[in-house]
């Protein structure tokens, strides 16, 4: 090590507070880097995953391939596996009740080939000769066909026939144009039952059930599916190595597929050529596209685009914060570069010094950074993995991966250099008089040493040493206050955006809702089937229908006329709620149901919300005055239907407590319902109100004697929601924690140096009789002053940014702005707080020491 | 090069002058000082406070740029060089003694007197180090930092640190003002001897009349104007 190396070395060391500051900044920004690499690593690794999991393990597929064939696949360097599928043809599924799947579609599969479909076993095993067979487990939830494992099924298989054609799976079922002309009868034990198969293997319209035994010997099968996994390498040239396997050009098998805008125009003969080894080739877009990341994606663009952003915002802010830091240390150092000019430094030399810094500090500072990135990361995605199982549906698995390292490593080898290059390239112009002087450090213009008369006033000579001070250091300071700045702004704007998402996600759910479940179907004795279920509390089975009245009758109040301008045919919405639920609103309203039964109940509120330029507006009004007696007459099915008034409320049964309303409602009875021609609506809505609405949820999938039915579970989507946004909300938390982290050991680094520089000034201070207290005031006023002008750009800057995630995230839903009181209390307590123990820190270390100390040692 | 009574100059400065501030604020510092020193001479700098001793003295070590004029230091005019060059000349022709000694806080004393080699490139020999920490007096406290030293041990180094290089010429700026008597006369003592034994060239600042008495030649600054003798009985 040369004499420089070492100095360098030993001013570090002398200085282990400054240096190990420096560090943990380092530190900080590079794991703050590392973990943004490592969570988009992560997050392309679980959504492989997943897609793998939807679509399976493979990268092309290939239809319709001769046993012969399969040589093709065998001795190919650029395949690492592939899993061979043989369709053994359709049987009939007795007592399926779902009419678009009469079939189970039964698959011979090799070993490879769990694998690659990614057949998930949920009971049982995997069949292990040509007599066992796995099911779906759809078969008993979509087809309401009760099989269990260890039962015996004997199917008469063949092919589904149309006008002389083989049909597959993905041609849904044709209803009286198909026939299914078996070939051979076999009897299989049930082993397992497995998940729905993946989308290639069984497309929603299909028509029959995947299920799946062991395939015999592959070369005596009969039409085989490939489903091919490709090396690494093998990837690359992805569609030169299929055009290979189908034995054609790469040109012809783009142009026929259309990929790469090819035409998709070709010769028959052409043809012929291309489906002569497979009659197609599927290829597994999405593991695709998250393995190679070449296709264009608003998701993955979102994705890496906000890794960009992000990783920019962290250099920026760790350039900002470590070059703190070296134009502090230089600042220290200046006197020593200036006693090694004297002796002769050339420029290079001294630049070369702080580079050699920035290298060792780098050297310490990076790997530590990347392990606890790493380290922070892997902790962090085992926190919110289930969190983001929630609210993605795909769970969360820690990745990493060597370029993602590589890069964080470079970016942050960036971070420092930049950091230390105006420092350096101001090291090199450092003159051995100007050092040995120390007057570059400071350089005082008479103006900025006017100080107003009322700091003097008021706080005493302290008070004007402390503002000179503060102008006369303005560059050292503006470093902190911009660090000041910078934290509590993108705090206030941050804590705004978290507020907003779980505000957004309140208008749609929240705890208060009145129901956790919806349910639609199409008949009203599987909705009371569905209303007695255990778990249910209450059920609110809503039957729609509509009658049309003459607007000329209709007693519209004065307020809605003016306003609302009512047709001359009003469209009058009449519910029937379901006995229990009619009977609880009724005691509701009042009246008894024996009163009520013939009679219909009026709801004519209108509400609804609208919002222009950021200000939410609420219109209310009645729309109709209606009395007891009352007798309405419209028309639906019938002409001429009479229904009386019993009263009008303003109670609403539970399926409208959460809604806007702007329509006349009439409540009646399911007799009353039943009896009249009024126009009614197919549909069944039932609303419940449940403790555990995933229990019933499962309970009503699971329950084969209902029909079709759309389960819409506002617990889960709350949840869902909701984990979404907490994620969200831990990402940019801790993100904001590292920042506001980074901008502490700035700050810190700052006035304490700061405070050790101007030691000897103090202790001239006191010698001359400063007393401690005003010594004390002097430095808080201090405090006072930057702290203070800190926030009053930050404060106004954050509610700015609070106001533009308002701006943007509002659309589309009735919010006001709420203005981020919270926030900026806590950053004032967190600034305050974090001034009075930095200042205090610094002030022990200058008090502990002894005057004519202090001032003798800068003379050595 | 010969000066006029035959010996070799060594350090030449023509029209030398240093302005400091503008218009009102205006202070020459060093006004139109022109002299000669001859290789081996031993040459002290008289003047009160403020009478532009040190500045002369930072303009003769190359390290502040006079407003006009020239330093030649062995026939090189010195600020005709780049930055650069000019650091490299330093530390190899000129060495430099502060009154507050400028040592590297952090450098022990035996790095210290030999840093000006090693930012050459260079390591002095062993025994050229000893022989020049036994004449410092300080071949004990080689290993030591600058604070665990006394103030007159601290200037030795300082002196030593300069001497290292051999330079052509040794400029001490009050090197024994922060001392007490007795390290003063030992400060003083000591360059005689590097005068005597190395044949070295110092031009030495001082206030105090006694130790520029046992100086070669005296030179006396007033307000910027420098005389030779003390009592400034006629231009250098």
């Amino acid at each position: 090590m040369n004499v420089l190396k070492r100095c360098c070395y030993r001013s570090m060391r002398e200085n282990r507070k400054r240096t190990s500051v420096t560090i943990i900044g380092i530190v900080l920004a590079t794991a703050l880097i590392t973990g943004v690499a490592c969570m988009a690593v992560s997050f392309r690794a679980s959504l492989i995953l997943y897609e793998k999991l939807e679509n399976g393990d493979y990268h092309y597929g290939f239809m319709g391939v001769a046993p012969e064939n399969l040589k093709y696949f065998e001795n190919n360097e650029q395949i690492e596996r592939f899993g061979v599928v043989e369709e053994l043809g359709y049987a009939v599924l007795e007592g399926s009740h779902n009419p678009d799947k009469p079939y189970v579609f039964v698959c011979g599969i090799d070993e490879m080939s769990q694998e690659t479909l990614s057949l998930q076993l949920v009971q049982g095993r995997m069949p292990e000769n040509d007599r066992e067979l796995v099911i779906g487990r759809h078969i008993r939830s979509n087809g309401l066909v009760d099989l269990k494992v260890g039962d015996e099924l004997t199917l008469s298989m063949g092919n589904r026939i149309s006008e002389g054609h083989r049909l597959t799976q993905e041609s849904p079922y044709l209803y009286e144009e198909e026939t299914l002309e078996t070939d051979f009868e076999r009897t299989f034990t049930v082993v397992g039952i497995i998940e729905r198969p993946i989308r290639d293997v069984e497309p929603f319209t299909a028509p029959g059930y995947s299920v799946f035994t062991r395939m015999g010997d592959p070369a005596e099968a009969g039409i085989l599916n490939v489903y091919a996994t490709y090396t690494d390498s093998g990837l690359k040239q992805r569609e030169q190595v299929t055009a290979g396997i189908l034995g054609v050009s790469e040109e012809l098998y783009r142009r026929y597929y259309g990929f790469h805008g090819g035409l998709g125009t070709y010769t028959e003969q052409e043809e012929e050529q291309i489906r002569h080894i497979a009659w197609k080739v599927t290829e597994n877009y999405w593991v695709l596209k998250w393995e190679l990341m070449i296709f264009s994606s608003g998701a993955m663009n979102m994705l890496y685009g906000m890794s960009v952003i992000a990783v920019s915002i962290i250099i920026v802010t760790s350039v900002f914060c470590i070059h703190n830091s070296f134009v502090i240390s230089l600042t220290e150092k200046m006197k020593l570069y200036g006693r090694l000019a004297s002796v002769g430094t050339t420029a290079g030399q001294q630049r070369r010094i702080v580079y050699y810094e920035a290298a060792f500090l780098g050297g310490i500072g990076i790997p530590l950074g990347i392990l606890s990135g790493i380290g922070a990361t892997a902790v962090l995605v085992r926190a919110v993995g289930g969190l983001v199982e929630d609210a993605l549906g795909f769970s969360l698995v820690f990745a990493m991966s060597f370029p993602a390292i590589a890069l964080s490593v470079v970016l942050s080898s960036i971070t420092v250099f930049f950091s230390s290059f105006q420092s350096a390239r101001k090291a090199a112009r450092i003159s051995p008089i100007s050092a040995i002087r120390a007057n570059d450090t400071v350089r005082i213009r008479r103006r900025e040493l006017r100080c107003p008369k009322a700091i003097g006033r008021v706080f005493g000579i302290g008070g004007r040493i402390a503002y000179k001070n503060l102008r006369r250091a303005r560059v050292k300071y503006r470093t902190t206050v911009v660090s000041i700045v910078v934290s509590v702004a993108v705090f206030i704007g941050m804590s705004t955006f978290v507020e907003l998402i779980f505000d957004i996600n309140g208008v749609y759910n929240n705890d208060s809702m009145p129901y956790q479940m919806q349910v639609y179907l199409y008949d009203y004795e599987s909705a009371v089937r569905i209303a007695s279920l255990d778990g249910v509390q209450e059920a609110e089975i809503v039957r729609p229908g509509i009658l049309m009245v003459d607007g000329g009758e209709t007693p519209f109040t004065k307020e809605y006329e003016e306003k609302h301008k009512p047709e001359a045919t009003e469209t009058i919405q009449i519910r029937a709620l379901g006995e229990e639920a009619y009977a609880r609103f009724c005691k509701k309203v009042g009246v008894t149901v024996e009163e009520a039964r013939d009679k219909a109940i009026v709801i004519a509120d209108y509400v609804v919300q609208y919002k222009i330029d950021g200000v939410t507006y609420v219109d209310e009004c009645k729309i109709a005055e209606f009395h007891k007696g009352d007798v309405i007459i419209g028309a639906g099915a019938d002409e001429g239907l009479e229904v009386e008034v019993l009263t009008q409320t303003s109670e609403k049964p539970m399926y409208l407590s959460n809604g806007r309303y702007n329509k006349i409602v009439l409540v009646v009875s399911n007799e009353w319902y039943d009896s009249q021609n009024i126009s009614k609506f197919d549909n069944v809505e039932i609303y419940i109100k449940c403790e555990d609405s995933d229990a019933l949820e499962t309970a009503i999938r699971n329950d084969i004697q209902l029909g079709d039915c759309t389960v819409t579970n506002y617990d889960a989507v709350y949840r869902a929601n909701r984990s979404m946004y907490l994620v969200v909300a831990i990402f940019l938390y801790g993100f904001i924690t590292v920042v506001a982290l980074i901008g502490i050991t700035n700050i810190f680094n700052t006035i304490t140096t700061n405070m050790e520089l101007r030691a000897p000034e103090f202790a001239m201070l006191r010698s001359v009789g400063m007393t401690g207290k005003e010594f004390r005031r002097m430095i808080w006023l201090e405090g006072m002053f930057y702290g203070g002008k800190a926030l009053i750009i930050a404060i106004p800057l954050g509610v700015v940014i609070s106001y533009c995630f308002h701006m943007a995230m509002s659309k589309g839903v009735v919010l006001d702005f709420c203005f981020p009181f919270e926030a900026i209390l806590t950053a004032l307590a967190a600034v305050s707080a974090l001034l009075f123990s930095i200042m205090h820190y610094s002030m022990g270390k200058v008090n502990r020491k002894n005057i004519i100390e202090t001032i003798q040692n800068e003379n050595i | 090069m010969k000066n006029y009574y035959g010996q070799t100059e060594i350090l030449r400065t023509e029209h030398l002058l240093k302005r400091y501030g503008k218009e009102a604020n205006e202070i020459i510092a060093v006004n139109d000082v022109s002299f000669s020193v001859s290789k081996g001479e031993f040459v002290a700098v008289v003047g009160s406070s403020g009478s532009g001793k040190s500045t002369l003295m930072h303009m003769l070590g190359g390290v502040d740029r006079p407003t006009f004029g020239k330093v030649l230091i062995e026939g090189n005019d010195i600020y005709g060089m780049s930055d650069d060059k000019l650091a490299i000349f330093r530390r190899r022709q000129v060495g430099l003694v502060y009154q507050f000694y400028n040592l590297i806080p952090v450098l022990t004393v035996e790095e210290n007197l030999t840093l000006p080699c090693e930012l050459d490139g260079r390591t002095p020999k062993k025994e050229v180090v000893r022989e020049l920490a036994e004449m410092l007096g300080l071949e004990k406290r080689l290993g030591a930092l600058p604070n665990e030293l006394s103030g007159g041990q601290q200037q030795r180094v300082a002196i030593g640190r300069a001497l290292i290089t051999r330079p052509a010429i040794l400029l001490a700026d009050e090197p024994t003002g922060n001392l007490d008597t007795r390290s003063g006369n030992e400060i003083m003592e000591l360059m005689k001897e590097s005068n005597r034994r190395y044949k070295q060239t110092v031009i030495m600042i001082t206030h105090n009349l006694e130790l520029a008495k046992q100086a070669d030649r005296v030179l006396t600054i007033e307000d910027g104007r420098v005389f030779d003798g003390q009592t400034g009985e006629g231009r250098a």
